[in-house]
């Protein structure tokens, strides 16, 4: 392990501080980065803890928006009755993260961060709409989460900004959502294909909006706006679903890797694409108008 | 029969049990030292290559630095190896694995250790490298050593298979493939050795076998065995893994170099890439039998990845062999067995050791051949076992010990019924498996089969026991102990194991193949006698009475008038004396000449088995192919329990491994490099195990062993995986040759474009 200096601010204003020094990098939840640091495959000069920051670390209804603190864990956002509340496909996928160690301390911003293909979290706040709220020494900006991730551990975040909070507005009417991963074990298990969907049906019972999102099959956690698009206006009934599905196939692009080949991951997201869609329905379909 | 054992049957909570549990044990990397210096091991970055040149100038005016130490600095020998000398201690002209070790650093910190290993020049010129036992026989493969790449090869059979297969009906031919397996456990290999300043060294190790480390050791050094002390710390977890003593060796010399004290300790990727692994194999195999389902014949031909060195390969291949029929009649049998040298990372000893490749071939060709002849998986194996009397192909004797495969396919039958009521949800397909597995006991005929061990009755009462072999974790130091108060009449928590010594421990030789209860309790149950008689003897003579008017019984001497004196004043009078009260006893495990067939390899044959059923209830996933254990039944005889919380603990922990091995376990090659860590390396964890597990015991009695023990350390994960290949195969009629199970494997989409 290469040797760093180690800063661990206790608010946000230190943070902006801290992070405003070249070579500086966040250590979150440090699920991710200390296998990194342990295998050499990063270097930062410094290292900032932001483990001590409570500020950073909340969900809360401001109204017409959820907003989840970047520190928040993912144990804290699987055990939210908020979040299961108004996002349930969140909540899956929170609780689905790794184990319980890495549960209570990962964090949704870390897992924001790493921009992992295959992270659990991306999908249901994608299927959201979420964005993002970034902070450096000088302002903030707030982006659309699906700006910000760019590529297979690449996000747009610049030198010195870090992520305060992700926000995304809860769904009215009819609604449900749901998340579905496919791992190889059942615990600790990271994602070969993974799936989110939300599904809006208006009053006579047809869909009048669906969001699809799936991830470990690009180099991003991608939106499937074809199949979101041709789902407006349907009845939602299994044919329908595995129809989505196949489509869904048409907008990703899956690898071959260690964990699965491409043949298997493109198969298996039109499975589970149909599959979440249709228990969102089923939820929405259950709640009243 | 009714018994009234104080310690034997009970499940007792092993005395080191608290301190693993509160992380007060000391494992090797924990020890406290003074003046500690740290060696780091530098690597091949190469499958294959030459070393052209070796530039450690910069490295060793790193500050901090002790020593950078290459094979050229090895005083003795600078190969080892439990079988075959062909694997050397630090690399010299040649590297034939990725991670195999070529210089080790010595420095007072670990980060200059690190820094000077950086800065040490290696000039490679890389050589092609070949993976594959199939390819690396060919004429053209690149040749690993100079006598070629097949390390070892055994051809044995009984009568004519040409014969059996045209006595049959119906023929099963087909082609499994088993893939590299990590022991995968929780301590990675360490090893701290010390200097003294007598001019000995003196190395702890994680280690199965440390009296042959310090045979390795001293060869390397040159210097006579007496010289070489090594100790046993707490160890965490072996499964074969730790019968290799490439640690121990670059310990003892780091420590000899600088006449100091040096610690290494192998990280979780180095322990992957370096020390052995079960064999990968590819087992051709061919089944013939009548239309009524009685077996005829088996040929088989297997060739065994041992990667670059020989390890325990050639002894892995014996069992692999011999357990090709598995417990079954086979009239006619012929198997061909070749062990190849690949540039792979090792492959050696295993829990199983060989056995479970074999079983996988065996159990679900076995089903494949029920479906042909419109058998049920119980009626064929009903039909085909074998029975206490029955030869096997290598001219081995099956004893009484084969009345446990009757009694474990009733069971099995009563569990496939239970098994099949479980309704099946929706949207899922179910099915019921079931396999058989036979496991020898022993290190098989004409090897040094023996073990060493020593009692010592102290003046406080307490006997301790020298253990002359390593408990790894399974707990045989709890079955010694139990097995000891027994035979004294003593309560357990009076009998201590003490920790193993080379200096004061006799040798009790390797702990492996299922054999230590079976060894350790026999040799204690004599050691205690000896104990009793060494007692009554200096009973006798400080209270003036022949020792054999005299009488011992639960700790307390009886005289001849019928009064009782507790053994311990004896003792402690004795001890003023300075006489120490001690036995020990040596047990060779029983290789009758009469009955032993000598016509086979040295190794062979193994003489007493031990057997076993698992039954397996699946749901399977038909749209993702995913694949669910919901049920599984380990029964397995174990002659007599001793420790019935070890014999769960065993038998749990190895359907654990099976299920691993059945569904996800592999050390697949990953660009470069090969898979080295647990994320991609996939045990099963405490979610993956069945939620309805029952475990049963059968005991039917092994008459040469201690109250009827016999092993059980490796037969819980034989029948695993070919029982969850066939549940499989019933719920949606897909048959897996290759392991592991995966769902891409499942749905046929696992070709790689």
């Amino acid at each position: 392990m290469q040797e760093f200096d180690y800063l661990r601010p206790r608010n946000v204003a230190e943070l902006k501080e801290n992070l405003s020094q070249p070579g500086a990098r966040i250590l979150a939840g440090g699920t991710d980065i200390i296998p990194q640091l342990r295998r050499g495959k990063s270097a930062p000069k410094i290292l900032v803890d932001t483990s001590g920051i409570r500020s950073l670390r909340f969900i809360e209804d401001q109204g017409d928006r959820v907003v989840i603190g970047a520190m928040t864990t993912h144990q804290e956002i699987a055990e939210s009755q908020l979040v299961s509340d108004l996002n349930p496909a969140l909540r899956i996928a929170a609780e689905s993260v790794g184990s319980t160690q890495t549960r209570c301390r990962g964090t949704l911003g870390g897992n924001i961060a790493n921009a992992s293909p295959a992270a659990d979290t991306l999908p249901p706040l994608l299927v959201y709409e979420a964005s993002v709220l970034i902070q450096n020494l000088s302002g903030e900006r707030e982006v659309p989460l699906e700006s910000l991730v760019i590529g297979p551990g690449q996000t747009a975040l610049e030198e010195g900004e870090f992520i305060h909070s992700i926000s995304f507005r809860p769904l009215t009417g009819r609604w449900g959502s749901h998340f579905i991963k496919v791992g190889k074990r059942k615990g600790m298990a990271i994602s070969v294909v993974n799936a989110a969907a939300t599904v809006v049906l208006d009053k006579k019972g047809s869909v009048s909006k669906a969001r699809v999102a799936l991830g470990a099959v690009g180099p991003v956690v991608i939106r499937c706006r074809e199949t979101e698009s041709s789902l407006c206006g349907k009845v939602p009934d299994r044919k329908v679903f595995e129809k989505a599905g196949e489509q869904a196939r048409e907008e990703v692009r899956p690898i071959t890797d260690i964990r699965s080949t491409e043949e298997y991951r493109l198969h298996a997201a039109g499975v589970i694409v149909a599959r979440v869609l249709e228990a969102a329905a089923e939820q929405a379909r259950g709640r009243m108008g | 029969m009714t018994e009234n054992y104080q310690s034997i049957g009970k499940g007792v909570i092993r005395k080191d049990a608290w301190e693993k549990a509160v992380g007060k044990a000391l494992y090797t990397a924990d020890l406290p030292v003074e003046n500690l210096s740290y060696g780091v091991i530098l690597r091949s970055p190469h499958h294959h290559a030459r070393i052209l040149e070796i530039d450690t100038s910069a490295a060793v005016r790193v500050p901090g630095v002790q020593a950078v130490i290459t094979a050229e600095d090895i005083p003795g020998e600078k190969v080892f190896g439990p079988l075959i000398q062909d694997q050397p201690s630090l690399a010299w002209e040649v590297v034939r694995h990725l991670g195999e070790p070529v210089v080790l650093v010595i420095a007072r910190s670990l980060k200059a250790a690190e820094q000077a290993r950086e800065s040490v020049k290696i000039r490679y010129q890389e050589l092609e490298p070949v993976f594959d036992p199939l390819e690396a026989v060919q004429a053209d493969a690149p040749q690993l050593h100079p006598d070629g790449n097949v390390v070892s090869e055994i051809h044995v059979g009984d009568g004519d298979p040409e014969i059996g297969f045209q006595e049959a009906d119906v023929i099963v031919e087909k082609t499994f493939s088993l893939p590299r397996i990590s022991p995968g456990y929780m301590e990675p290999e360490a090893s701290l050795a010390v200097w003294e300043d007598d001019g000995t060294v003196t190395v702890w190790v994680s280690s199965q076998h440390p009296f042959t480390d310090q045979a390795a050791i001293s060869a390397a050094l040159n210097m006579p065995v007496d010289r070489v002390r090594v100790k046993g710390a707490v160890i965490g977890g072996a499964f074969g893994g730790k019968e290799d003593s490439s640690l121990a060796i670059l310990a003892a010399l780091g420590a000899w170099k600088i006449q100091g004290t040096v610690r290494l300790v192998n990280s979780r990727r180095e322990s992957f890439l370096a020390h052995p692994k079960r064999h990968p194999a590819h087992i051709h195999y061919k089944l013939g039998a009548r239309k009524d389902g009685t077996i005829t014949a088996v040929q088989a031909e297997a060739y065994m990845d041992t990667g670059a060195y020989a390890s325990y390969g050639p002894a892995v291949a014996m069992i692999l062999t011999e357990t090709m029929t598995g417990s079954y009649r086979v009239p006619h049998v012929r198997v061909d067995t070749f062990v190849v040298y690949t540039n792979s990372p090792l492959s050696g000893a295993m829990r199983g050791f060989g056995s479970p490749q074999t079983h996988f071939a065996v159990e679900s060709a076995l089903d494949m051949l029920a479906e042909k002849v419109e058998l049920d998986p119980i009626q064929i194996r009903e039909k085909n076992i074998l029975h206490p009397g029955d030869q096997i192909f290598t001219k081995v004797t099956i004893n009484d010990s084969a009345l446990a495969l009757t009694k474990c396919l009733q069971k099995g039958r009563e569990l496939v019924e239970e098994f099949r009521a479980v309704p099946t949800p929706e949207g899922k397909l179910s099915g019921v498996g079931i396999a058989l597995a036979a496991q020898s006991m022993g290190l098989g005929a004409n090897v040094p089969d023996d073990s060493s061990h020593k009692l010592e009755w102290a003046p406080d009462g307490s006997v301790l026991i020298y253990l002359g072999s390593p408990d790894l974790g399974q707990g045989l130091a709890a079955a010694a102990e139990q097995i000891t108060a027994e035979s004294l009449g003593i309560p357990f928590d009076q009998v201590r194991s003490l920790p193993l010594d080379t200096l004061v421990t006799p040798n009790g030789n390797v702990t492996c193949a299922s054999r230590m209860t079976y060894l350790v309790g026999n040799a204690l149950v004599d050691a205690s006698q000896k104990l009793i008689q060494a007692l009554l003897k200096g009973a006798g003579r400080l209270l003036d009475i022949p020792a054999d008017q005299l009488n011992y019984q639960n700790g307390m001497v009886l005289k001849p008038d019928g009064s009782e004196i507790p053994a311990v004043e004896f003792i402690s009078r004795l001890a003023e004396d300075s006489i120490t009260l001690e036995a020990e006893s040596t047990f060779s495990f029983p290789y009758p000449e009469e009955t032993t067939p000598q016509h086979l390899p040295i190794g062979m044959p193994h003489v007493l088995y031990c057997f076993g059923a698992q039954v397996v209830r699946v749901e399977v996933d038909p749209d993702l192919g995913t694949v669910e254990v919901t049920h599984l039944a380990a029964i397995h005889d174990v002659g007599k329990v001793i420790n019935r919380l070890g014999v769960e603990g065993q038998i749990e922990g190895g359907v654990a491994t099976g299920l691993g091995y059945a569904l996800s376990e592999t050390m697949l090659r990953k660009g470069e490099s090969w898979v080295d860590s647990f994320t991609e390396y996939l045990l099963p964890t405490a979610l993956d195990l069945p939620e309805n597990y029952q475990t049963i015991i059968l005991e039917v009695p092994e008459t040469s062993g201690p109250y009827g023990a016999k092993g059980v350390g490796e037969i819980p994960l034989v029948p695993t995986a070919p029982a969850v290949a066939n549940a499989l195969y019933d719920a949606i009629q897909v048959r897996i040759c290759d392991l592991p199970i995966t769902p891409e494997k499942v749905l046929g989409l696992n070709k790689v474009s």
